[in-house]
């Protein structure tokens, strides 16, 4: 058995540097094998350079995969996690 | 001869020429090809090893010097030293027999070259983390490090690299490096991002400057143009370094400046950590103009207690030394989460709960920053506190109510921050409301022109110097009336701003501290009259062409 999540990229910057760590940071606290696929691309969510190659921008639908003994828990977390903005500081 | 890129920091700067350039492979001693692929892989686990103690120490420097964001960005090349697509494949090279310099410099230009072919620009830039991480491996691997060609130099010195990485940034040594040029890079690399909060001119994207410069040449800079010419006529070398005086000086001025017809102009730093303060005081600061409480509150899991917040803030007014100090409220929003702070997912979060709004929605967190600012103001009487994102005098009401019954015998001078266009507009009725008022110019140009700084598509459009923002800076000084009004945010730092701000009537810059000398150098040349007739042309500008057409033309000094 594996979960699926759907979401939508909600920050304008996509899934840039800090996010993108954050996101690979997330992921690796889970057990299960975690896969996101954009169009025909899928990547490694724990890769932080896998996650970049896919090169997600906002507005990008993206699939999440988990597979394991935590796979719920898993694609809740993460796909919260793309539809909230994480935007760069600015004075 | 010169070579032409992409200008992404202004000024001039004349210097040698000093190259920063990538370890390689073939630079590989030949004594450790013949090591067993044990050996080798204990090798290269041992420079792994150094190499994410490196970075983390690195990142935490940086977190004291430069704040969160920025340190966050040094921890993701953490990331890169375990990441399967990198590390898995660079340790199964060197079991197979492989040299470890040679695998980790093959998977890293092959991971870097995929990044590069990005469609984002900013995804682009990502490939630098990925250079530095394989970088510093080789270095470790070699015993040798990218900037070892910038030790024991003096006098100034013109950084040329093909990229500078992250890490390298951090290296230079701000008393000698006048400016920076690079082949690669954008707006967004680290160099630029660097440079310009450095207040050093840049130029990246110089394609051909390492072929045609050699290193020790003398070389002239132009962050404006974009330029950088190599061993230039001594004619042309003098004019540029008359015209280099004063944007990359170093020279500390720790007494008050004037200008030249003898108007008092505060120089005031913005800071975030304790780290921060005690660099602006040295580099001659006149006090702090804006502390950034939300970095006390982003290192913490649950929001520091009263105590602990008392602490900081006392430990931050006691390394001003007598000077002043302006604390600024909790600001942020939801872009910028804290931690055991309630914030909803907003569709709009530059337009929604954050700043004030956001503090006054949770009063304990707020109520608890009051006190202890009030605890802090009590011990250091220089200690003043604002609020950030106010839209009404309402907040304010409500922000002096809570005032009454948390610090009942009466706090500390208490300010607003301008950077909403409706606190602009109402002007006079919060100068006569508050006891000093703060332009917060970066969010009050995003504001104005509805545009946000971050977005790609809207570099055009997003600029400090729009004539309506220009227009909102004259309103807003002429609004403010006898009310104390300083200016924070990145325009009070910039090289073309410091004519025109003292020109349409600001007296108290604050600015970020590395660029305290050369504004107050700048200020000290400056003849207030004459600027103000300058500002004044300036204000005729009715398109952003304009202003930019005036400013490149016109002298705030004679």
């Amino acid at each position: 058995m594996s979960a699926i999540r759907t979401a939508i990229i909600a920050d304008p910057l996509g899934l840039h540097a800090r996010p993108a760590a954050e996101f690979v940071t997330r992921a690796r606290t889970y057990e299960s094998d975690l896969t996101i696929a954009s169009g025909d691309n899928s990547g490694n969510c724990k890769s932080l350079i896998s996650i970049l190659k896919l090169g997600i921008v906002v507005g990008t639908e993206v699939t999440i995969t988990a597979t394991g003994p935590d796979e719920a828990a898993a694609i809740a977390e993460l796909g919260s996690f793309l539809e909230i903005v994480h935007g760069d500081d600015a004075p | 001869m010169i070579v032409s890129g992409i200008p992404v920091s202004g000024g001039t700067a004349v210097g040698r020429l000093v190259v920063i350039g990538v370890l390689k492979p073939v630079d590989a001693l030949s004594s450790h090809i013949i090591a067993s692929a044990d050996e080798q892989l204990t090798r290269l686990l041992a420079a792994v090893a150094a190499s994410r103690d490196e970075i983390a120490s690195i990142a935490a420097d940086t977190r004291q010097r430069m704040g969160n964001e920025p340190a966050a960005i040094i921890e993701a090349q953490l990331l890169v030293l375990d990441d399967p697509e990198w590390w898995d494949q660079i340790r199964d090279d060197v079991r197979n027999g492989a040299e470890p310099t040679a695998a980790v410099w093959e998977v890293t230009e092959g991971v870097a070259e995929a990044l590069s072919s990005l469609d984002d620009p900013y995804l682009r830039e990502r490939s630098a983390d990925v250079l530095d991480v394989g970088q510093r491996v080789i270095g470790h691997l070699e015993g040798r490090s990218r900037t070892s060609a910038l030790q024991g130099q003096t006098g100034n010195v013109i950084v040329a690299a093909h990229e500078l990485t992250p890490t390298d940034t951090l290296d230079l040594d701000l008393d000698v490096v006048r400016g920076i040029v690079t082949e690669a890079g954008a707006r967004t690399s680290h160099a630029a991002i660097l440079a310009r909060q450095l207040g050093i001119p840049a130029v990246v994207g110089a394609v051909g400057i390492l072929k045609a410069a050699s290193p020790g040449v003398v070389v002239v800079l132009d962050g404006d143009a974009g330029t950088c010419e190599i061993d230039p006529q001594p004619r042309d070398l003098d004019r540029a370094r008359a015209k280099s005086v004063g944007q990359t000086t170093r020279t500390v001025i720790s007494h008050a400046v004037t200008t030249r017809d003898g108007v008092a102009v505060q120089v005031l730093a913005n800071a975030s950590s304790v780290a921060d303060v005690t660099r602006a005081v040295a580099e001659g600061a006149d006090g702090i103009g804006l502390y950034r409480t939300e970095f006390l509150f982003m290192r913490s899991e649950t929001p520091p207690d009263e105590q602990a917040q008392t602490e900081h803030y006392m430990a931050v007014a006691e390394a001003a030394s007598g000077r002043p100090v302006t604390f600024r409220t909790l600001d942020v929003g939801g872009d910028k989460p804290v931690p055991g702070l309630q914030i909803e997912a907003e569709e709009n979060p530059f337009l929604g709960v954050r700043g004030i709004r956001l503090t006054l929605a949770n009063r304990p967190v707020f109520d608890g920053q009051l006190r202890a600012l009030a605890r802090t103001a009590a011990a250091f009487p220089g200690v003043s506190v604002m609020v950030p994102m106010v839209s009404g005098l309402e907040e304010i009401d409500e922000v002096r109510g809570i005032l009454r019954d948390v610090t009942p015998q009466g706090a500390f001078r208490f300010g607003a921050m301008v950077e909403v266009p409706s606190a602009a507009l109402l002007i006079d009725a919060f100068a006569s409301e508050v006891d000093f008022l703060s332009v917060g110019t970066n969010d009050l140009t995003a504001y104005v022109l509805a545009a946000d700084r971050g977005n790609r598509h809207l570099h055009e459009l997003y600029s400090e110097f729009h004539p309506a923002v220009l227009r909102a800076l004259q309103l807003i000084r002429a609004g403010a009336g006898d009310t104390p009004l300083s200016v924070c945010g990145e325009l009070a730092g910039d090289p073309r701003a410091t004519g025109l701000l003292v020109g349409l009537g600001y007296r108290q810059l604050s600015v970020s501290g590395p660029l305290v000398p050369a504004v107050k150098e700048r200020i000290s040349r400056l003849n207030a009259e004459e600027a103000k007739r300058a500002s004044l042309e300036l204000m005729r500008a009715r398109r952003h062409r304009d202003v930019d057409a005036v400013l490149k033309s016109m002298s705030f000094e004679d």
